[in-house]
């Protein structure tokens, strides 16, 4: 007789997880948002009746009364049925969700500009990368470099950058070189930063929606508006996801290169998962405050001898 | 303080968490129709209020500890209503009355559908606070934000969650080997 094995507790929350999530799958969100204007639409409409304090009506009046208000909400729910989410309202919707408490992964994509690659054939054209990020954090893996590099950022947004599991650079929030400072926005992807700026620098136009997967995504492109200026950004492409608002794909049209990041994997947060301790092996040299910054800068250019994604 | 929110601030908002909040509150609930009029009812009353909060970044701390509170009062509320066809036994809790039966039989469901299937007889077995606590932290809350949500220490949310886990672990272990993830 063997002996009764038991779930671990990581597989009991991870079913749990899934069985919430498929259930999600079946909820509308559309619909909820209509049943919720139309619900506040009466309420305020009835409120206002009240305040008029109107003098002693007869019933049937208020029968007509009651029947006007739900034909305006009919009315409201119909003409909001009828529209589809504005770019606004999509890029809103996830924003909003890309603040829940998840570590989501992504596939990045850097190609660089033809004019660049011809300046400096040495960079590759194309890199590509693994990115996992939760609000400012994130950590990332070049992919197909000869030895395992990491980088990324911790809750206390220190940046780090691991070489080899040996040897690592740590930066204090408050003292990251403005390279690689510049390098973090580039690559880090902050979704709500960058949805920010999008609403407010940009013209935004809907487009869509387009079939992926059994299910649509919606498309929002984003152009630097005519009087507005930016570092890098000009153009952005987002793929959002129709039923859940979370954003399935980013296009960032930088000065000198296209970053695509593609969405591959949303897990449970882990808080490790963003600590530079996760990458390195017992004993490994960490330099931290101890060396000048540009002593840390120098040592990273030295041991890595191919750029990070 | 008051937060200006813009109606498509709102919308948004709707949009990114109404899936979420029905498909919590139906699990608290076990029924489909009045979560979603809870959910409802708990969206109208913090959009009324959205000028006191900032719903866009707290938004989904207080939507979720509304919908708990109401899920947990209609739930410890609402006496057991005793079925004129008898006593039903928990194995037919999750089949409604109208179900065909014979297109439930184990050799023609696919096991991912069986676990989930029980998965959600699992959940509905656990008293409500413990059902909600699991689920919040199998969403990704701490145990300090779970203690904020269902307005307990937060050595009750662990040992709430301490023991949801177990039961479920008990109930779910003829799944164990048979299914990966």
């Amino acid at each position: 007789m063997s002996e009764k094995q038991i779930p671990s507790e990581q597989k009991i929350e991870l079913w749990v997880r899934n069985y919430l999530i498929a259930a999600e799958g079946t909820v509308d969100p559309q619909e909820v948002l209509l049943a919720v204007r139309a619900s506040l639409s009466r309420s305020e409409r009835a409120t206002t009746i009240r305040k008029k304090r109107l003098p002693s009506i007869p019933p049937w009046v208020w029968g007509i009364t009651s029947a006007a208000a739900v034909v305006v909400a009919g009315l409201v729910l119909f003409q909001s049925g009828s529209a589809p989410a504005s770019a606004e309202v999509l890029i809103n919707t996830a924003k909003v969700r890309s603040l829940e408490p998840v570590d989501r992964c992504y596939q990045v994509r850097i190609e660089a500009d033809p004019e660049v690659q011809e300046r400096d054939p040495v960079l590759p054209a194309v890199r590509e990368g693994k990115l996992w990020t939760r609000g400012d954090r994130f950590y990332m893996v070049p992919l197909g470099v000869p030895r395992e590099v990491a980088w990324g950022r911790d809750e206390k947004g220190r940046v780090w950058i691991a070489n080899a599991r040996r040897m690592a650079v740590r930066f204090e929030a408050d003292e990251v070189p403005p390279q690689l400072a510049h390098a973090c926005d580039l690559r880090g992807m902050q979704v709500e930063t960058l949805l920010g700026e999008l609403l407010a620098d940009f013209d935004l136009t809907r487009e869509g929606p387009v079939a992926y997967e059994g299910n649509s995504l919606e498309i929002v492109r984003a152009i630097l508006k005519p009087d507005r200026g930016h570092k890098t950004l000009h153009a952005a492409r987002l793929e959002i996801d129709n039923r859940s608002g979370v954003l399935h794909r980013v296009i960032l049209y930088r000065t000198r290169t296209v970053v695509t990041f593609t969405l591959v994997e949303t897990t449970a947060p882990d808080d490790s998962r963003f600590r530079l301790e996760k990458y390195l092996d017992e004993g490994a040299t960490i330099l931290t405050k101890d060396q000048a910054p540009p002593r840390r800068l120098e040592m990273i250019r030295r041991n890595l001898q191919f750029p990070l994604p | 303080m008051g937060h200006q929110c813009k109606q498509h601030d709102l919308d948004a908002w709707v949009l990114a968490t109404a899936a979420r909040a029905v498909a919590y509150a139906s699990s608290l609930l076990h029924d489909r129709s009045r979560a979603e009029d809870v959910v409802q009812d708990c969206y109208c009353r913090l959009i009324r209020k959205a000028a006191d909060y900032d719903l866009i970044h707290d938004g989904g701390k207080l939507l979720f500890r509304a919908i708990t509170n109401a899920c947990i009062n209609i739930t410890t509320r609402q006496r057991p209503i005793v079925s004129i066809d008898g006593y039903r036994t928990r194995q037919d809790e999750s089949r409604s009355d109208w179900e065909d039966r014979k297109a439930e039989m184990p050799e023609q469901i696919v096991l991912g559908k069986e676990l989930a299937q029980a998965i959600g007889r699992g959940l509905a077995q656990l008293p409500v606070l413990q059902r909600a606590a699991l689920e919040l932290k199998s969403l990704g809350h701490s145990q300090q934000e779970i203690a904020e949500l269902l307005e307990i220490t937060a050595n009750h949310a662990g040992v709430l969650v301490h023991r949801a886990r177990q039961a479920m672990a008990e109930f779910l272990a003829p799944f164990v080997g048979e299914k990966a993830s």
